[in-house]
């Protein structure tokens, strides 16, 4: 047995390559199997870790009013609950400090339940610090400011404690494991990501939600969890409702007494204010009397002190009159003294020209004698003269003339005599008079000395007078200065008293003018607080009992769109590894079959030697199986390590990046293994058992080889002739080994279909959402209103005509069940204006025939719902509503359609049907062309009666990039397919080429050329390629139609087909495949070496 | 070198592992155009390698092989594949026929990629199997089968002839019957034919006999006594 042993682990070394080709194929079969399988475990299991590991909630619990701290401790009481806590979130635009604006959820950072995790940096150690969405932020957001934009409503603004929080961390979040991340009322209309504040960094006063967690550790979406929870909804929608009312008597209670105590509040306020005022008032009439009074005495004063005033320059004018008397007096006797003076003077001069008039008088009478002497002389001389000049003339002496000259003379001169003698005369009269004037002089002389003795002792008693009077006035003016001295001192006083009244006068104006204002605005405050008090209470009347809601994880978008992502894995790992181990089965049977031919020979020897069946078999069992067994390990291994991890990295665009746990899963292992022996020992043991059965000598003789057959083609003369004659060599090779050819074509069909529903998965998955919203459902925006939306709404829409809504349609989308014999399902039911419907909803079959709107009494259900329920045109329906009202209908058309279910009616047949009109509260919208989707979807959004505005394109967008993440999951299928292929083709190829070796080198010998022998071995490949990939054509076409089957999305309608480009790609792919492992093997054909045909047949 | 074959001083060396064996060395014959050698000698004499040399399957160490004034022994790899194609006729021992052709079409597999090809059906009936054209070599006997091969190597109307062990695995009669055609191949259609073989009585059907012995061709003989196949025994 050791040689057996021994000689087996040679036989491996030796053919390691159909070793190899047993071990690879186990080892993708179970590594496809396996991986496959427990990708979606796995996936469900990391992320119930995470979610555990972040104490995700189980219900969030949410009341319109809010939840306050006691209302969290009545739910944390609750039977099973482990955590309840308290939470706050509300949206708000913000802006970043490069200027991006943008809206985020903000939450407050829980402590137990949905509790982040961080990526980097720390988490707010204070009320004015974040963390934020690590998807949306990268590490360099850390230190920065987001700033609350002054767009925010003042209401949601008043909620934050600030207005710019620092960014210190970056986290996850288990409320958001997916990309998407909501919708809002706010900006653009959708979430740009999310921010945790501490609690602090709010100032509500109230829980905006409640997320409890239970103490139940089902398994991620599996019924056990469903229906936990669902036995827990009607009581905690009860008990939800119950805190509600609580919180609801609570804020009454609260703003009631807030308002008593506003009220007593102002009323305190204003008695006290009034008190102060009047306390003002009266100090204020206090101060003016008395500056009244001051003022009175003031101007008193200053009269007094003007008439004082006015008296004394009486006196002072009186006084000066005195002295100017005075001084005339004065002057008039100093004129008299001088008068006097001027007398005596006169009187002394008088007294001197008199005397010279004697002395003058006396020498005038002498001189007058001498002079009347001489007169006589010379009239004596001059009659002597004339009598000489008589006696001259007579005598002739003397001419006429000389005498008459001579003559005339003394006439002259005794003329002059005489007139000599007559002034004399005169002189004596003339001192005559002197001499009595004199006389008279003497005696006004003597009287002026008289009277001037008289006037001197006047002048004397005046001057004393006068002496008198002005020692009088001097002492007057001294009396007088110093009356004035006093007057001025009186007068610098009042001033003082003036300065002093003027300042108390400004200090009572300034305390009216105080008195004024603080008047004015006590009855501003007063007014404010009566108006604010007035809203508070019209406010209290306003407050409504709280809605409440209880929300499950299904409504958190990140966990629903897991459970349908996964679900897709699952429904792929079903089918696929069912063939991989098919195939697998057969390349085992071949190969071990070939290894037991071959070895025929040394079968025969061993058992003539006396080996019994089970030990010469047990070498091509522990061959086989241990092919198998290494393959089953390394297959599982890399497969459950490995598609998970891939799987997971295409789903990691979209969910937390948490790395997938490793999931060993012991009963899919050991069916694995179960299976993979089953394949290889099992096969093998086949394929012994027919060789074993013969004797030792049969063996040992060659086996005749298998003859030579015509095939079915050669029948066909036409075509056969048309062969060329190598051609005809590789067909009847074809036909020659009917296992392996089926075989061959199977594995290869078996590729090309998977390769055909790889690519038909993208193509059935990836345009769904393209069709539905762009030949389906057209209307590019769905606005749900209030329920009995006001009237006005309208016309509200109509003035969005300015932002792009176009045109719009008001239907009833409402949910309703669907009863059929197979069951009931719930579906949204449309009612609305046949007329117009056709601009928003294009209803045609799969066939793309038209379906015109049903009429009264006629409806039109989707294509997924009739297929599922056996519906056909025709037949008649039956609708029910939450409180089994029944509506039925006819059916007039199956459309196609693929996300979600919709039955179509008319807006009679409900009315008719329900005895009253639908509710028209969605409205389809469709945009101008160049609208802005999202400006439109805020505006309508902040209408009064909007609940939820959607966008088609977003939708579409988000479905599009869900399913992006299938590529990763096509092109795990391709590898695997190429993989697949490649083993089967190296396989067959490797035993073709092993058991022609013979036929090989003759045909070398005959002198064919590489290329010719290759082609001779290898049409035979390129043909069964051919027939594969045909096969796996129609193959792929089936199996891609039962893969989708499999997948099944509840709300999704997959588009099942694959398109033409999809199959041409697969049968590419599939010769590619073929041709590499043609290149591949060629250079074993070239080392077969021409001495092989001399050899002898063994 | 008016020789048609001519083997000068061929050495051939086979290298397995570390090991060297000389499995020729010194050989030289000449074989004239139309001649019927029998090339004879014990297992391992060296024989078959030169058999595969001359067939163009297998290199030479040293020395010089010349066919028809061409010097085989300068071929490349692609040379040698025409050679074998053209030149060269082979009949195989254990007949390698395609199990998967029927006689007439593995006569054809030759014949078609040859330049001047006799026609398939006619080369089957000289060597009388006009019958058993449409079987497949299962249903053929051996003898059936090695006059296919036989077939086959003429069809492709080489120069020369090669034949290892004709009769190697067929019973006496059928050999004798092989042989026979082998011959009168030779003789009719002027082709030169060597039969490689161990057997010894074969030789005095020959023109020429070239005993090998422990690598070396050890004598050459012209047979001036040649003796109809019918008339020889073993």
């Amino acid at each position: 047995m050791r040689e057996i042993r021994k000689s087996t682990f040679r036989e491996i070394k030796s053919s390691l390559g159909r070793f190899m080709a047993i071990f690879a194929i186990i080892a993708l079969g179970v590594g496809f199997f396996a991986g496959l399988k427990v990708a979606r475990d796995a996936m469900l299991v990391t992320v119930k870790d995470y979610l555990d590991g972040h104490s995700f909630y189980d219900l969030r619990l949410i009341s319109t009013l809010g939840f306050e701290e006691e209302n969290v401790r009545a739910f944390g009481n609750q039977e099973d609950v482990v955590a309840a806590e308290g939470s706050v979130s509300m949206d708000v635009i913000y802006q970043t400090e490069n200027g991006g604006q943008g809206v985020l959820k903000a939450y407050s950072l829980p402590a137990t339940l949905n509790t982040v995790e961080l990526m980097q940096g720390h988490l707010p150690a204070g009320s004015d610090q974040c963390v934020v969405d690590s998807n949306f932020f990268d590490e360099s957001a850390i230190g920065t400011v987001i700033r609350l934009a002054e767009d925010n409503e003042e209401d949601t603004l008043g909620n934050f404690a600030h207005r710019e929080y620092t960014v210190v961390g970056t986290v996850q979040s288990p409320l958001y494991i997916q990309y998407e991340r909501g919708s809002t009322s706010l900006g653009t209309g959708r979430l740009n990501g999310f921010i945790y504040l501490l609690p602090e960094g709010f100032t509500l006063d109230y829980y905006t939600e409640i997320y409890v967690r239970f103490d139940q550790d089902n398994d991620l979406y599996g019924d056990g969890y469903r229906n936990y929870i669902d036995e827990k909804e009607e009581f905690w929608e009860a008990l939800t409702d119950a805190q509600g009312e609580k919180r609801y008597l609570s804020v009454l209670t609260k703003a009631g007494e807030e308002l008593a105590d506003g009220e007593r509040e102002l009323a305190e306020k204003r008695e006290e204010g009034e008190r102060e005022l009047e306390d003002a008032r009266q100090e204020l009439a206090d101060a003016r009397q008395k500056l009244e009074e001051g003022e009175q005495a003031f101007a008193d004063a200053r009269q007094e002190l003007a008439d004082g005033e006015e008296t004394l320059n009486r006196k002072e004018k009186e006084l000066a009159g005195g002295k100017k008397t005075l001084d005339r007096k004065e002057k008039e006797l100093a004129d008299g003294e001088a008068e006097l003076v001027a007398g005596q003077q006169k009187l002394e001069e008088s007294r001197s020209e008199i005397k010279e008039g004697q002395t003058a008088l006396d020498r005038g009478r002498l001189e007058l004698t001498s002079a009347v002497a001489q007169l006589e002389l010379q009239k004596a001389t001059l009659e002597s003269e004339a009598s000489k000049l008589e006696l001259s003339h007579k005598l002739g002496l003397i001419s006429e003339e000389d005498y008459g000259e001579a003559l005339a003379q003394i006439v002259t001169y005794r003329q002059q005599i005489d007139a000599g003698f007559q002034s004399l005369t005169d002189a004596r009269l003339q001192l005559d008079a002197s001499e009595k004037q004199l006389q008279d002089g003497k005696k006004e002389l003597e009287e002026g000395e008289k009277k001037l003795a008289a006037a001197k002792l006047e002048i004397e008693s005046g001057k004393k007078a006068i002496e008198e009077a002005r020692k009088a006035a001097a002492e007057g003016a001294v009396q007088l200065e110093e009356a004035r001295k006093e007057l001025a001192a009186s007068k610098e006083i009042l001033a003082e008293k003036e300065t002093e009244l003027a300042d108390a006068r400004q200090e009572f104006e300034n305390g009216e003018r105080e008195y004024e204002a603080a008047r004015q605005d006590f009855d501003e405050k007063i007014g404010d607080a009566e108006e604010e008090l007035a809203d508070a209470r019209r406010k209290l009347a306003e407050i409504k009992q709280p809605d409440t809601y209880v929300l499950g994880r299904d409504t958190n978008v990140g966990y629903v769109c897991l459970e349908s992502d996964s679900g897709i894995v699952d429904g792929i790992a079903d089918i696929f590894p069912v063939f991989f181990f098919l195939v697998a089965a057969m390349v085992c049977i071949t190969t071990m079959n070939r290894m037991v031919e071959e070895q025929r020979t040394q079968i025969g020897v061993l058992k003539a030697l006396g080996y019994g069946n089970g030990a010469i078999m047990s070498k091509y069992m522990i061959y086989s199986g241990l092919a198998a067994v290494l393959g089953c390990v390394c297959g599982f291994l890399l497969g459950t390590w490995g598609f998970p991890k891939v799987v997971w990295f295409g789903y990691g665009l979209m969910y937390s990046t948490v790395p997938i746990s490793y999931l060993f899963d012991w009963k899919l292992a050991v069916i694995s293994m179960a299976v993979s022996l089953l394949c290889s020992v099992g096969t093998t043991w086949l394929s012994c058992r027919v060789e074993l059965s013969q004797v030792a000598a049969q063996l040992m003789r060659p086996k005749s080889p298998k003859a030579g057959k015509r095939v079915f083609l050669e029948r066909i003369p036409l075509l056969w002739r048309h062969l060329s004659f190598l051609k005809k060599v590789s067909v009847r090779n074809i036909f020659r080994y009917k296992k392996r050819l089926i075989m061959m074509v199977l594995g290869i069909s078996g590729c090309t279909a998977l390769l055909v529903t790889g690519f038909g998965i993208e193509d059935s998955i990836a345009e769904v959402a393209k069709h539905q919203f762009h030949e389906i459902q057209i209307y590019d925006l769905g606005i749900s209103l209030k329920p009995d939306a006001d009237p006005q709404t309208d016309s509200r829409l109509d003035e969005m005509a300015e932002l792009g809504l176009e045109d719009y349609l008001r239907v009833m989308e409402t949910n309703m069940d669907i009863v059929t014999e197979k069951g009931v399902k719930s579906i949204y039911l449309v009612a609305g204006d046949s007329e117009r419907m056709g601009e928003y909803v294009n209803m045609h079959t799969e066939t793309g025939r038209e379906i015109s709107y049903p009429g009264p009494g006629e409806c039109v259900v989707t294509h997924k719902l009739a297929k599922q329920y056996g519906i056909q045109a025709g037949d008649v329906v039956y609708l029910r509503d939450g409180d089994m009202n029944t509506l039925s209908a006819k059916v007039t058309g199956i459309m196609e359609n693929f996300i979600n279910n919709y039955v179509y009616i008319s807006s009679e047949t409900w009315t008719e049907a329900f005895g009253r009109e639908p509710d028209l509260r969605m409205v389809y919208g469709n945009m101008a062309g160049d609208a802005d989707p999202h400006k439109l979807s805020a505006a309508l959004m902040n209408l009064e009666d909007t609940v939820n505005v959607t966008v088609n394109a977003d939708t579409m967008e988000r479905i599009s990039t869900m399913m992006k993440s299938l590529d990763v999951i096509v092109l795990v299928v391709i590898l695997c397919a190429g993989g697949l292929a490649f083993i089967v083709l190296y396989n067959l190829t490797n035993i073709n080429i092993t058991e022609r070796v013979r036929e090989i080198a003759t045909v070398k010998v005959l002198g064919f050329y590489k290329k010719e022998t290759a082609s001779y071995v290898f049409r035979e490949n390129i043909l069964l390629t051919a027939m594969g990939a045909l096969l796996g054509l129609g193959l792929g076409h089936f199996l891609h139609a039962f893969v989708m089957s499999k997948i099944q999305v509840d709300m999704i309608a997959f588009d099942v087909r694959v398109k033409g480009v999809s199959f041409l790609y697969s049968a590419l792919l599939t010769f590619v495949f073929a041709w590499l492992v043609d290149k591949f093997m060629g250079r074993r054909l070239e080392d077969i070496s021409m001495t092989e045909s001399l050899k002898s047949v063994d | 070198m008016g020789s048609f074959v001519s083997f000068q001083k061929v050495k051939k060396i086979y290298h397995s592992g570390e090991v060297e064996i000389t499995a020729l060395h010194d050989v030289n014959f000449e074989i004239e155009k139309g001649e019927f050698c029998v090339i004879v000698g014990a297992s391992g004499a060296g024989k078959t390698t030169i058999l595969n040399i001359l067939g163009g399957m297998d290199t030479l160490t040293e020395g010089q092989v010349w066919l028809d004034g061409q010097e085989i022994s300068a071929y490349n790899n692609r040379q040698l594949t025409g050679y074998r194609r053209y030149d060269v006729g082979f009949v195989f021992q254990f007949y390698n026929l395609v199990q998967n052709l029927t006689a007439l079409e593995n006569v054809e597999l030759a014949a078609q990629i040859c330049k001047e090809p006799l026609d398939a059906a006619e080369v089957l009936e000289q060597v009388g199997l006009a019958e058993r054209m449409k079987n497949f070599p299962a249903q053929l006997s051996g003898g059936e089968q090695q006059r296919v091969a036989i077939a086959r190597a003429l069809a492709k109307n080489p120069k020369l002839l090669l034949c290892d062990e004709p009769t190697g695995a067929l019973d006496y009669n059928t050999g004798k019957a092989v042989l026979k055609l082998l011959q009168r191949t030779c003789r009719d259609m002027g082709k030169t034919v060597i039969v490689i073989t161990h057997n010894q009585a074969l030789t005095a059907m020959a023109d020429r006999i070239i005993t090998v012995k422990s690598g070396t061709v050890v004598s050459m003989v012209k047979n001036e006594n040649i003796v109809d196949v019918e008339n020889i025994e073993w």
